[in-house]
């Protein structure tokens, strides 16, 4: 479990983020959602650290992240796995390079078990044959894929994704949506995926958060989102005019 | 002015942060390989087409505005050697590197930082500072110095080709020159400026590289902005050190 305890951050005197508290539970998928803009890569950030928050308190399983130093925070980073929005491939190095790195970092294995680590890896995510291939050689789908391998390499207790099925086509971005789904429930992690993608949110939404301009704003399951009369929220999921109607505004 | 005092503040804080002790000695000796065939191996024959030029050049340009019989025709080659020795190689090739090596770090930093991948590496533990600037500093402070003494010694050959096919000097002379007086001093101070100047060529770009913020529009002007800053920090720094080593 995860708990985030009233945080805010803002950039020089832009509030990005405005007293947000949220649970994310072992086992399920978190999603965070909101509009482009409205904090949700910010508050992911500073969960895991790679920004510091203004105020409050980020807690893994009842420790406390943000009064940890340096050392501390690293021992529960090797815990975390993340697939960034723009999947962030070292791009100077191959597709087995990248997922080796992160257990050449952390474990004392032999490199044949790594390397079985790093096969098992990209077959989970249904990739082969794409060992020897660099970030640059391969399509977007297959770069979120090599993220999430990467970032489930270490059998992470904590998994973040940012955005994992921005850019793909909705089938593409439905079997990655399963897949995260699938390990989540596989390995009992923490999952916290950032969308703004509706398949998504029906498809795996068991506890939503929802951020408007830096506050959470409503937060809840896929069924109770279409009962809904939160103003900002319906304007969020029935997005098109079409929608509107069929929801009846 | 604040402003200015602060990136330099950043500056030896990023340093502080470089410079820490790594704790994975694996990943960095075999990043510092690869750098130092990129750094090095990437320069040298654009080093080398300049060096030779250049020292052609000079013991043309020396020996035509020498017309004076009072100055022996040993000069030309003593004239081009120390210039090489001194300046040209060390300063100038280290202000062409700026350029060639500069420009490079800093993109290739800035493209990390702004495509997440320095936020991938901090993720994974690494101390991303240190993993990405160190090996290049390290390679920098290794293989420029090799590849000075390397324009050295093209230099002295560009004048060594002019005196041998043309008549503005002849070989005997040059060869003379390029030996009268000659003091091991003038390498080790130009390889002592070599390590300073290494050291800016690598780290002022990494730093410009790293605080890089927004999208491919700030890499290429953090990319300018290193090589002008590292540029005019090797001029000063040249400067001071011809006034501290030659007192
Ligand atoms: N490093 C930063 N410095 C200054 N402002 C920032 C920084 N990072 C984010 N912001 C600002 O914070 C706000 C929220 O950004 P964030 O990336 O969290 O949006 P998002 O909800 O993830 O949007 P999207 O769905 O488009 O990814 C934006 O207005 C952005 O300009
Ligand atoms: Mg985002």
């Amino acid at each position: 479990m995860l708990e985030v305890k009233n945080i805010s951050k803002s950039f020089y005197d832009k509030n990005v983020l405005d007293n947000v508290s949220a649970i994310f539970k072992r086992g399920q998928i978190n999603l965070v959602i909101g509009a482009s803009g409205s904090g949700k890569s910010v508050l992911v950030k500073c969960i895991v650290g790679l920004l510091e928050v203004d105020a409050g308190t980020v807690e893994f399983d009842g420790r406390n992240f943000t009064t940890m130093n340096f050392m501390e925070r690293k021992l529960v980073r090797s815990e975390i796995g993340m697939l960034f929005q723009g999947s962030a491939l070292f791009n100077s190095l191959s597709v087995e390079e990248n997922i080796l790195f992160p257990l050449e970092m952390y474990t004392k294995q032999s490199r044949e078990e790594m390397l079985d680590r790093v096969n098992f890896c990209l077959q989970r995510v249904n990739l082969e044959n794409v060992n020897h291939l660099f970030p640059a050689e391969l399509s977007g789908g297959m770069q979120k894929r090599v993220g999430i391998a990467r970032a489930i390499a270490l059998n992470p207790k904590y998994l973040f994704c940012d955005e994992p099925n921005s850019g793909l086509d909705p089938r593409t971005g439905i079997l990655i949506d399963n897949l995260i789904m699938e390990i989540t429930k596989e390995y009992q992690m923490t999952t916290i995926v950032v969308t703004h993608d509706m398949n998504s949110v029906m498809e795996t939404g068991e506890n939503i958060v929802f951020l408007h301009k830096g506050k959470k704003w409503w937060e809840g399951n896929n069924h109770e989102i279409l009962k809904t009369d939160n103003k900002e929220l319906c304007d969020f999921v029935y997005a098109s005019k079409i929608m509107q109607k069929f929801k009846g505004f | 002015m604040v402003t200015a005092l602060h990136s330099i503040g950043e500056y030896f804080l990023l340093l502080s942060r470089v410079f820490k002790k790594p704790d994975n000695w694996k990943l960095y000796r075999r990043q510092i390989l690869v750098e130092m065939t990129t750094l090095g191996l990437g320069s040298m024959g654009l080093i080398a087409i300049i060096s030779f030029f250049m020292g052609a050049v000079v013991t043309i340009q020396t020996a035509s505005n020498i017309d004076s019989p009072l100055i022996p025709d040993y000069a030309i080659g003593f004239a081009t050697r120390q210039s090489f020795i001194l300046e040209l190689a060390p300063t100038v090739m280290c202000l062409i590197l700026a350029g060639k090596i500069g420009s490079n770090i800093a993109s290739e930093i800035g493209t990390m930082r702004i495509t997440e991948q320095i936020d991938a590496l901090e993720i994974m533990g690494v101390n991303s500072a240190s993993y990405l600037i160190l090996p290049k500093i390290i390679a920098a402070l290794l293989i420029v110095p090799v590849i000075i003494i390397y324009s050295m010694f093209l230099g002295v050959m560009g004048g060594w080709f002019v005196s041998a096919y043309s008549d503005f000097t002849t070989m005997d002379k040059y060869l003379l020159g390029i030996r009268w007086n000659f003091t091991m001093f003038s390498i080790v101070y130009a390889l002592i400026k070599t390590l300073f100047f290494a050291f800016i060529i690598t780290s002022v770009p990494a730093f410009f590289g790293y605080f890089t913020r927004g999208g491919s529009i700030e890499i290429g002007r953090s990319s300018t902005k290193s090589v002008v800053y590292s540029s005019i920090c090797i001029l000063i720094v040249n400067y001071i050190l011809t006034q501290l080593l030659l007192i």
